[in-house]
């Protein structure tokens, strides 16, 4: 009887055990995020900002207000920062998250140049 | 006779447990593996739509008339290539057919007047406030004019 016992309370403790393992693993399977949809905005973003960059390279690089002009034309309803070699034009308030795209040219007097664009999103 | 008896039972309910919470364990995996297959599935439909439009606009700016997929950038003679983004003063109407997904193509001078090459209306069910639709634009430079290219593209 004593041995029944004890082999009744182990039966009883593995399946304790058991469904409490269970419980974590549905746990764990429920906080899992799933994956996050494929989303092409940021690719999107870059090809506008080299569009920008290689047009403004393309015609021959225009003054920092025809820029700003461009760039709120090209991203409405965005802020971000046009930079030429040492100068920087900032468009609307910075944000955290922000993309920087470059391009360096050879102006006419063989010097080199840089533009960048760094958009805020 | 009677202690053999009884392991044999107290074994069997054990295992029986045991299966009871393996295969529980196997459903809730399935079940979320299912979840995740179906939230894949539902959001596939848009990134296709978006990455033919992406790829399509993208070939619009760097191809020029003479390659196989419809092209709108100028070639340089001069240069012996495609210059991507340039399109010639006065660009012709890109071959758009074999594109379903394609609602309209417009390209949109800064200045002036703009040209449109496509739109078609929607093919989709009756009910088309359903159908989903991507605008994107690129800039090109047509001649020395700032334009805006933009296409729409729609699932229905």
């Amino acid at each position: 009887m004593d041995e029944r016992k004890r082999m009744d309370e182990r039966g009883l403790y593995f399946s304790l055990e058991a469904l409490l393992g269970f419980a974590v693993l549905v746990l764990v399977l429920l906080s899992t995020k799933p994956a996050e949809a494929p989303d092409l905005k940021p690719l999107y973003l870059l090809q506008k900002q080299h569009d920008l960059l290689v047009v403004w390279v393309g015609q021959g690089i225009p003054s920092l207000p025809e820029m700003e002009s461009d760039f709120r034309r090209v991203f409405p309803g965005f802020s971000g920062r046009i930079g030429f070699n040492d100068e920087f034009v900032a468009v609307g308030e910075p944000a955290s998250n922000a993309f920087t795209e470059s391009i360096y040219y050879a102006a006419p007097s063989g010097a080199l140049g840089r533009l960048s664009i760094t958009l805020y999103d | 006779m009677n202690t053999t008896s009884e392991r044999g039972l107290l074994f069997s309910t054990d295992l029986l447990l045991a299966v009871v919470i393996l295969l529980l364990t196997s459903l809730a995996g399935l079940a979320f593996l299912s979840s995740l297959a179906l939230h894949s599935a539902s959001a596939l439909p848009a990134y296709r739509l978006q990455r033919q439009g992406l790829f399509f606009l993208d070939a619009l700016v760097k191809n020029d008339a003479s390659q196989s997929f419809p092209g709108l950038a100028a070639f340089d003679s001069g240069l012996h290539r495609v210059t991507p983004n340039f399109l010639s003063p006065a660009p012709t109407a890109p071959e758009l057919q074999g594109f379903p997904l394609l609602q309209s193509l417009r390209l949109v001078p800064f200045n002036g007047p703009e040209t449109q090459w496509a739109d078609k209306p929607l093919t989709g069910p009756a009910n088309q406030a359903s159908t989903t639709c991507y605008s994107f634009e690129r800039l090109v430079l047509v001649g020395k004019e700032k334009a805006l290219l933009i296409g729409v593209f729609c699932d229905g």
